[in-house]
């Protein structure tokens, strides 16, 4: 992945079973009525775009190592959750993962794509695919209370 | 109840003929040069609770259960702040908001499933189901079009594309279909 002159490359310090955390805002959630349970958005799941340049920008996480959930969400409005996994579930989804030191903000890292488009350059965002497949595999770590999934599964009830 | 009519199926499948090439502003346009154009003629009996096409049963009857929540919650989305994800998100683009709207409602045919509809961080609109053995997802964006990602749990592996008419009414279909 480029961002300008900036090359991301998955950094081996962040280990295997090391926990990467993503923020869910309240509501991005679903009910998956195949799975039977309450699935984050696969929207969540996207890199961003900068609003000056135009240009996309890899998957803001939280490494979480050494940290609490409830520390990776301070400062964060209310209703806000928090999923994650584990970094060599991500390499297997052919993502990349580095840190990405930020003053404001605790251990901020960066989750990457390393699929090549038909041009052999790297893809500009995560695929469908991953991002279904990030969706159904995130673990909530700030869990959803009963009446909100109740909510969301009668909102997509058939 | 409202009665979807086989003219609004004709328009809406004029519209998601371009969805796969999408610029918000001109493809509103055309849609609305197109509704206007279409012929007023009725082949089909309509009654109050479908349109009946004779020695066939009835087929498309709009769901009004869920079809004014979803297009209110639609509307929400305009108003949303910005940052309203913590990683700069930006609100939906009404532009935006109204195709999806109009996506909604040429879903919104009898025994359809409700959807969920999500704003994007990038100010699109997201729409999709993961109900009888499918999960479809519609990603409308300002900046890269219309994309459908459909996987039936049934059939293999998913794909994913830019959305073609075919390509929406393949996940009508499906989405309709009984198990």
């Amino acid at each position: 992945m480029t961002d300008g002159e900036v090359v991301f490359e998955d950094d081996p310090s962040v280990e295997t079973n090391d926990p990467v955390w993503r923020r869910v805002p309240p509501g991005w959630w679903t009910f998956d009525h195949n799975e039977g349970r309450v699935r984050p958005t696969s929207k969540c799941f996207q890199y961003s775009k900068n609003k000056e340049t135009g240009k996309k920008h890899p998957m803001s996480v939280t490494l979480g190592q050494g940290l609490t959930p409830d520390a990776a969400l301070a400062g964060q409005p209310e209703g806000f959750k928090l999923v994650g996994w584990i970094a060599g579930h991500l390499r297997n989804l052919e993502l990349g993962i580095c840190r990405d030191d930020q003053p404001d903000i605790i251990a901020h890292g960066l989750v990457f794509t390393m699929q090549l488009d038909s041009a052999g350059q790297r893809r500009n965002n995560i695929s469908d695919s991953v991002r279904d497949r990030l969706s159904v595999s995130a673990q909530w770590l700030i869990p959803l209370s009963p009446e909100e999934i109740e909510t969301a599964r009668l909102r997509t009830a058939p | 109840m409202i009665t979807i009519t086989e003219r609004d199926i004709l328009v809406a499948k004029a519209v998601t003929t371009n969805i796969s090439t999408f610029d918000v502003a001109s493809q509103l346009a055309d849609w609305v040069t197109k509704r206007e154009a279409q012929p007023s003629r009725f082949e089909y009996l309509i009654s109050e609770q479908s349109i009946t096409v004779p020695n066939q049963p009835p087929e498309f009857v709009i769901s009004p259960a869920w079809l004014g929540r979803v297009k209110r919650r639609l509307e929400e989305l305009i108003f949303l702040p910005e940052n309203w994800d913590s990683y700069d998100g930006a609100p939906v683009d009404p532009r935006v908001a109204r195709l999806a709207e109009s996506l909604v409602e040429w879903f919104g045919v009898a025994d359809m499933p409700p959807p969920d509809v999500f704003a994007t961080s990038d100010g699109g609109v997201q729409i999709e189901w993961h109900v009888r053995r499918v999960n479809i997802e519609i990603d409308i964006s300002p900046f890269d079009g219309t994309t459908i990602y459909f996987h039936d749990l049934n059939a293999g592996e998913p794909w994913s594309r830019p959305a073609s008419s075919t390509d929406l009414q393949t996940a009508r279909r499906r989405l309709i279909a009984p198990l």
